[in-house]
């Protein structure tokens, strides 16, 4: 995650109470408080007409740097299609796990 | 011997998809020690015993996992000649006029024609898939040590398509945290994002100061 501050333009990977699945979008709003030195974030996705206050809890406006898992700082390509191609195609992953299993049973 | 270290893997087993390629990449990095130790004088990781098809399928072993610790080291060689790529962008903001100061909710917004003009084409790379610009307002007051809105944004996917103007207002609302507006003076920075083809993404910028708004609302 790294200690440096949230700044706006980064990519960040967020967790709203009450949602399971992180969501991966920009930052759009920074406000530092000067006394506690607390942030208030505003996200929005890029493709995305309006902020993503209608994505967070009710009542909620900011993200706070709890919220924040995660910071994006590269680009793997295809990197991701393994656990794509295993979650959508679940035989896949038994396949993987039988190969493995050939492996212990013909390894000494 | 390994047997017993997949069984210890997998008792681990949290989320099935990572931890299945965590071990898979694992095995032949283990197979490859193993070999190299129970063969003692030998240094060599070619000398494993022979012993019918577990020749065969040591030997796939090594072949893929160089194969893929090369593939990994000329990418990385490859990304690095991106590095003393030399850009030299050229960038002015300008704030043509304040189309409204008003308060709403309880803080301060504003309303802005931009002049937004750049060319940002030498930052182009053959590694460079589109560079995702911004121009934010950045200001303090005396609750807030920092603040940074993100006022107008562009994604720029050709070089063709870095020389622009934008005469434009605010694309986002410009809402202060409070009622701090009213003869504040404020930058404007644009910012770009290199977004890669592959690995480290990286960030550049450039500020422009003495903006001030309005002393009253209107």
């Amino acid at each position: 995650m790294g200690s440096a501050p949230v700044r706006a333009g980064e990519i960040v990977v967020y967790n709203v109470d009450g949602r399971d699945i992180p969501i991966v979008h920009r930052v759009i709003q920074v406000h530092q408080d000067r006394d506690s030195g607390e942030v208030a974030i505003l996200t929005k996705g890029d493709n995305n007409e309006y902020d993503d206050r209608g994505l967070y809890a009710e009542d909620q406006m900011w993200l706070d740097r709890e919220h924040i898992m995660g910071r994006s700082v590269g680009f793997l390509p295809y990197f991701g299609w393994a656990t794509i191609l295993m979650t959508e195609r679940p035989f896949l992953k038994f396949i993987l796990l039988g190969v493995l299993a050939l492996l212990v049973i013909i390894s000494d | 011997m390994f047997l017993k270290w997949l069984i210890m893997r997998s008792w681990s087993l949290k989320s099935p998809c990572i931890e299945i390629l965590q071990i898979l990449v694992e095995i032949p990095l283990i197979k490859i020690h193993s070999s190299v130790v129970s063969v003692a004088p030998s240094f060599s990781v070619q000398a494993f015993r022979l012993e019918g098809m577990h020749t065969f399928l040591y030997r796939l072993n090594a072949v893929l996992s160089f194969a893929l610790l090369a593939l990994a080291a000329i990418c990385i060689a490859a990304s690095m000649t991106d590095m003393i790529h030399k850009s030299n962008p050229s960038v002015d903001i300008k704030v043509l006029k304040f189309d409204g100061l008003r308060e709403i909710y309880g803080n301060d917004e504003a309303r802005v024609a931009l002049n937004i003009s750049a060319d940002l084409s030498s930052i182009f790379s053959w590694n460079t898939k589109q560079l995702f610009v911004f121009v934010a307002a950045e200001y303090t007051t005396p609750k807030n040590s920092w603040n940074q809105i993100s006022l107008w944004d562009s994604i720029i996917t050709a070089k063709e398509d870095a020389v622009f103007q934008a005469l434009e207002y605010n694309k986002y609302a410009f809402i202060d945290q409070g009622k701090n507006f009213r003869g504040l003076s404020f930058n404007l920075t644009m910012y770009w994002h290199v977004m890669p083809k592959t690995t480290m993404m990286y960030i550049g910028s450039k500020s422009f100061t003495g903006f001030k708004f309005p002393d009253n609302y209107f």
